[in-house]
């Protein structure tokens, strides 16, 4: 029981880490899900169609050029930029336009001759600005309505420069009827949740490693260890109450974990089973022991608090990568979905998924859900195992010198 | 080499033919040694000499090859926690949790001892107050200076007020105000009761606080008893030095020549003489020296401190 207090004083003896790990990483999840329900949630709202600020130089001022002007006018905010070198540098250079479109002398002519000849459309000399993607699409609006205009040509040889402009007004008008429809494969509650859980991989890996590894350290050092086996508690009692404290940080980390799935998912879980739903966050407890059997061996080499930092870190980043938090899997080569199985997080993962896209929780989904958890202890049991045995042997070495 | 038998009941502890090999290293070498309770038992050696490690044996920390330990009178074994009860430790280093602060720690490593959270407060705060460590009780390890620091080891060491104390090396690297407290302490210690086994380089702590002291070389018992014992045992008696000045031709071949000079050397204007145990050294030498035509300036005598002793039984060799 005192070495259980003691080692839950030494784990609380870590606050940043708790708030760096724990809370910080944790609400970083929420984001990375806010930002994805976002972006494909297919929640119905009205269609806009991008902006851009043109400018257009008509060094040509004729009818077709004035039309073109006209144009751009009506479908981006036309910025009135002078007809300068410097002003032109100036106005790309520093944002106030998108795209700058110059018209050059003989631009009417050259697009006449051009489409009544069958010859390709001269291309429109453009600038893009700081919003390349914006000054893109605006360019290619232009091109377009000019490509209309030589269509026009074309078609109505005899037609004159305002006819046709006429003509390219006309058909640049027509658009596209747009209509925003919610796909099926959009991202439901149960999906942002096997989302954000999938992510936790990583927060929960990082945060118990750290946290529980360098608190395990403390009493792994050589002369606490002296001090601590002097006294008249068994070394089986000693490692009990500290790995009971650390297995108190395990189901904080998992409760903490819970919360913020469920207060960043909970209105959109509405329709799922909350039986599936407890056994997928459920599904996160098993998972985070596997963590902590990693904190234990890293103890257990005697490892210093900068090292099991970073091998908290590093090895949180690649096992949540193996289980897809980063990047779907399915988006890997083989060779990397093969290696993904040798990693408890590709395990969790498929528990996760697996139960959150089912309809309810049947016998069949049971005994899946519990093979795919097997599998995670037994990455716990074995590293555990490990840890034991070099612990053994380390101490061996010690005493020996 | 002057050994005191006790009766093994008397002694809180009693270690016989304690055997510890590395492989082909002989750590231990049939050591003994015995502790009588409510005495400083100092633990004098070279680096390398077996003090941790008869230390680390006695506390069950290590197993060894041959040889019997007993603490307060009965076999000690890694599982008598009943007898690791009733004993202190005061490891070399700083041996204590950084995260937490001062009043947890002592409390963490009393709580090892003692259950009952009311009488365990009472200990704490006796040991705090005991290292004068009152006004840091809030403080992390990381706070302290060096000597605090030592002083929190000791507390944590003695918090649960152990019959048998051992100290090892409780005052490398503390300046001579913190080395004087935790030595007033540990006096204190034995004031009310307590036994202590004490590890020290330091020869002048060790001559002033310990009741008996064994030398230990090479795993061996190399002497044994109180500090006037251990320099009654070596040849040298008395140390005369001396202001002379030039010194004439022949007069230091004629001072080696006296009876029971072992050396004399002269160098920079002073002469050094070291001579066994006699009642005439000093006269003696003044004789030869006055008969020479040397003028004196100071002249002083001293009897060999337990530095000599170290010296001449352990050698001057240098150690790892």
């Amino acid at each position: 029981m005192s070495t259980f207090r003691t080692a839950l004083r030494v784990v609380a003896g870590h606050p940043i880490y708790l708030a760096l790990y724990v809370v910080f990483l944790s609400l970083m999840g929420v984001f990375v899900v806010g930002d994805m329900g976002v972006a494909t949630s297919g929640e119905k709202g009205g269609y806009a169609a991008y902006e851009a600020r043109v400018a257009v130089v008509d060094r040509d001022g004729t009818a077709l050029s004035d039309a073109l002007v006209a144009w751009v006018s009506d479908a981006f905010e036309l910025v009135d930029v002078a007809d300068e070198p410097l002003a032109l540098q100036d106005g790309v250079a520093t944002g106030q336009v998108d795209c700058l479109v110059v018209l050059p002398e003989g631009f009417e002519w050259e697009l006449l001759e051009a489409a009544h000849a069958g010859d390709e459309v001269p291309a429109l000399e453009v600038a893009y600005g700081q919003d390349v993607q914006a000054g893109a699409l605006a360019a290619q609006a232009a091109s377009r309505w000019a490509s209309l205009a030589a269509g026009a040509a074309a078609l109505e040889p005899a037609a004159s420069a305002t006819e046709v402009a006429h003509l390219a007004q006309a058909s640049a008008a027509e658009r596209a009827e747009v209509d925003v429809r919610e796909s099926e494969g959009a991202l439901g509650g149960a999906d942002r949740l096997a989302t954000y859980l999938n992510f936790s991989t990583y927060s929960v890996m990082s945060s118990i490693v750290v946290v529980a590894g360098v608190s395990l350290a403390a009493f792994q050092r050589p002369e606490l260890r002296r001090r601590t086996a002097a006294g008249p508690v068994s070394p089986a009692c000693l490692s009990a109450g500290q790995v009971a404290a650390c297995l108190v940080l395990v189901v904080a980390v998992w409760a903490w974990t819970c919360a913020v799935a469920l207060a960043s998912c909970g209105g959109a879980l509405a329709g799922t089973d909350p039986a599936l739903v407890a056994c997928a966050l459920g599904s996160v407890l098993p998972f985070a022991l596997v963590p902590l059997a990693l904190a234990f061996l890293l103890a257990q080499l005697g490892l210093s608090e900068d090292a099991v930092n970073a091998c908290g870190n590093i090895g949180a980043m690649m096992l949540s990568f193996l289980g897809g938090a980063w990047v779907p899997l399915s988006m890997l080569p083989d060779v990397v979905q093969m290696a993904a199985r040798l990693s408890p997080s590709y395990w969790v993962s498929q528990a996760v998924a697996t139960v959150l896209h089912a309809e309810a929780l049947t016998p069949e989904l049971a005994a899946e859900l519990g093979t795919n958890l097997g599998i995670v202890l037994l990455f716990a049991v074995t590293l555990f195992a490990v840890g034991l045995a070099l612990g053994r042997a380390r101490r061996r070495v010690v005493g020996a010198a | 080499m002057s050994h005191t038998q006790t009766a093994p009941s008397q002694d809180v502890v009693h270690v016989t033919g304690l055997v510890k090999r590395y492989r082909d290293l002989v750590a231990l070498d049939h050591l003994d040694l015995s502790v009588r309770k409510g005495e400083i038992f100092g633990l004098l050696g070279p680096n390398g000499s077996g003090k941790t490690t008869v230390i680390n044996c006695i506390l069950q920390l290590l197993s060894y090859d041959r040889g019997t330990i007993e603490l307060f009178g009965e076999p000690m074994a890694p599982n008598r926690y009943d007898l690791k009860a009733r004993v202190g430790v005061v490891p070399q280093q700083v041996a204590v949790f950084d995260e937490l602060t001062v009043r947890e720690n002592v409390d963490a490593f009393c709580a090892l001892y003692v259950r009952d959270r009311r009488r365990r407060r009472q200990l704490v705060d006796e040991a705090i107050d005991f290292v004068g460590l009152g006004d840091y009780a809030r403080f992390r390890p990381g706070k302290l200076s060096g000597g605090l620091a030592r002083r929190l080891n000791i507390a944590c060491g003695i918090a649960h007020r152990p019959e048998l104390i051992f100290f090892d090396e409780p005052t490398v690297a503390v300046d001579p105000q913190s080395r004087a407290n935790i030595l007033d302490g540990i006096c204190r210690l034995r004031d009310e009761g307590a036994t202590v086994v004490y590890t020290s380089h330091y020869m002048e702590e060790v001559e002033q606080i310990c009741g008996r002291i064994m030398i230990c070389d090479r795993g061996r018992a190399v002497a044994q008893g109180t500090a006037d014992e251990l320099k009654r045992m070596i040849s040298l008696g008395e140390k005369i030095t001396a202001e002379v000045g030039e010194l004439p031709e022949g007069t230091l071949e004629r001072l080696c020549g006296l009876s029971h000079v072992l050396s004399a050397d002269h160098a920079d204007g002073v002469l050094h003489l070291t001579c066994e145990a006699s009642a005439h050294n000093l006269t003696d030498a003044l004789s030869v020296l006055t008969a020479a035509g040397v003028r004196l300036g100071r002249v002083w005598s001293e009897p060999p401190t337990l530095n000599d002793v170290f010296l001449e039984l352990c050698g001057r060799e240098l150690r790892d």
